[in-house]
């Protein structure tokens, strides 16, 4: 079947089966590789994309679904993500960095939909989004800090 | 993980879904939001030859208040728990659905599916049991009413056949109820070990006027407890009465030993989460 996908700003129209999924669109199709699959049974979130500004598991999502409709991914070069990787830079918020293109997704919804985003908020909303590496708490503190920048709270040094 | 190949169709309206569903019968299958419905294609445990995604019908996607509280079956659990109508008028619902998964699953995941599905670990079963929610079902020859009690049979079986399609949720039971989902995870799942829903009206002397109970994953599908609704009803709460309820209540479940503890365990943080939840809703009418 023919879709037409816009993938971070830019049309893509590609016949492909109806069975391929966003993630495997993303990553074989588009040479998009940022974004990763760490479990490919929906639990762990390292394959978080945006689809019309939600954040949703590409696994678990068919191309097919998100015909007609914008993806955002890691590769997007939207400032704001920007702001949120040099936050994980600072705050050593990765370790291997598997999870990471997921947790930078999810943080961008985040810092998206919510004004003041506190710990609790942040926790809850990051719940599916599992990391091997660091325990979490340098991954909170990156989202704390990036979430200060965005406010326009401190200025990003590059 | 590849799912089994399948010929794909999107309707934009429902007598175009009416059609494939007669056409294809039981080779067809309807795609909400995927989400439990993927997971199960890629595992392979199961192979549709006909995919109808019924997410361009726009008549399946709406929240209203008139006299009840009416929703699409193609709207989200994050839409769900987050709309504003939802939350004046029914704080069970809003409530148990922003406790499903996690945001990214909210964000594709549908009341609808959710329902249909009637994995007997799925969260709004039970809160439509304790709604007395009624659905609407629609297929090429008839349109009917099925009440939630006569619609969930068994694990992953409704009423529904193969033809048929949920088009509405009607959830009378708003004004002046208050209600909350309690539910028990484990930190390693998203879904309940068990959970109980609960939606209750007083009267003026504080007696229960009625009160709706649904448990999830307390047997093999969702269960309402008709015999502790009616206990309640016209009692003032206090431990004594939760208590003798609670009595009630486990004639309705099923609990065994599993991963998540033993039985007896399990039956004692049941009867904790239960008692406190009958009060706490109490205190707060
Ligand atoms: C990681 C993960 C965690 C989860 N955790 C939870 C949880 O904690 N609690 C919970 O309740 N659920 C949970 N779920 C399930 C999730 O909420 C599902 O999205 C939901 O059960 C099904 O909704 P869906 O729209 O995705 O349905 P789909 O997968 O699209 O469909 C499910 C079934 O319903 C049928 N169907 C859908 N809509 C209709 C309709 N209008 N008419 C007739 N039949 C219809 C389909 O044919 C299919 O058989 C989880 C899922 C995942 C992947
Ligand atoms: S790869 Fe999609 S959730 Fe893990
Ligand atoms: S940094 Fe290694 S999994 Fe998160």
């Amino acid at each position: 079947m023919m879709v037409n996908i816009k993938v971070n700003g830019r049309e893509y129209k590609k016949d492909i089966e109806p069975r391929m999924l966003l993630v495997s669109f993303l990553r074989d199709e588009l040479n998009l590789t940022g974004t990763h699959i760490g479990c490919d049974t929906s639990n762990c979130g390292a394959c978080t994309v945006l689809m019309d500004g939600k954040s949703v598991k590409s696994c678990t999502v068919l191309a097919a679904q998100a015909n007609n409709h914008e993806i955002t991914t890691i590769e997007s070069s939207d400032p704001k993500l920007d702001v949120i990787k040099q936050s994980f830079v600072e705050e050593n918020g990765l370790q291997c960095g598997f999870c990471t293109p997921g947790m930078i997704m999810q943080t961008f919804y985040i810092l998206e939909n919510s004004e003041d985003a506190d710990e609790e908020y942040i926790k809850k909303n990051l719940r599916g989004n599992l990391c091997r590496c660091t325990g979490y708490k340098s991954i909170i503190d990156s989202v704390k800090k990036a979430e200060e920048r965005v406010k326009g709270e401190i200025n990003v040094s590059k | 993980m590849y799912p089994d190949k399948f010929e794909y169709f999107t309707p934009d309206n429902i007598e175009g879904l009416e059609e494939l569903l007669d056409k294809y019968k039981d080779d067809s299958k309807i795609l909400a939001g995927g989400h439990s419905l993927i997971p199960l294609l890629k595992l392979r445990l199961t192979s549709i030859p006909y995919i109808i995604d019924i997410s361009n019908i726009k008549d399946l996607s709406f929240v209203d208040c008139n006299n009840a509280l009416e929703i699409g079956p193609m709207v989200r659990t994050g839409e769900v728990a987050s709309n504003k109508i939802i939350g004046d008028k029914c704080k069970l619902l809003a409530d148990a659905a922003s406790k499903i998964a996690d945001p990214q699953v909210r964000n594709m995941g549908t009341v609808g599916g959710d329902v249909c599905e009637a994995d007997p670990r799925n969260d709004l079963p039970a809160v439509m049991l304790a709604l007395n929610a009624e659905f609407e079902v629609t297929n090429s020859k008839e349109k009917r009413t099925v009440k939630a009690e006569d619609f969930f049979k068994d694990a992953y079986t409704t009423a529904l056949e193969s033809n048929d399609i949920l088009t509405r949720i009607v959830i009378k039971n708003t004004e002046n109820y208050y209600g909350k989902y309690y539910k028990y995870t484990t930190l390693s799942s998203d879904f309940a070990v068990f959970a109980i829903a609960i939606n209750m009206s007083l009267n003026n002397n504080k007696t229960v006027k009625d009160i709706g109970i649904g448990l999830t994953n307390l047997n093999s599908t969702a269960v309402k407890p008709v015999e502790v609704e009616n206990y309640l009803k016209n009692k003032k709460i206090d431990d004594k009465v939760a208590g003798e309820a609670f009595d009630l209540l486990l004639k309705s479940c099923d609990i065994e030993d599993d991963i998540n503890g033993t039985a007896k365990n399990k039956e004692k943080i049941l009867k904790n989460i239960f008692i406190n939840g009958l009060k706490e809703i109490y205190e707060v009418l």
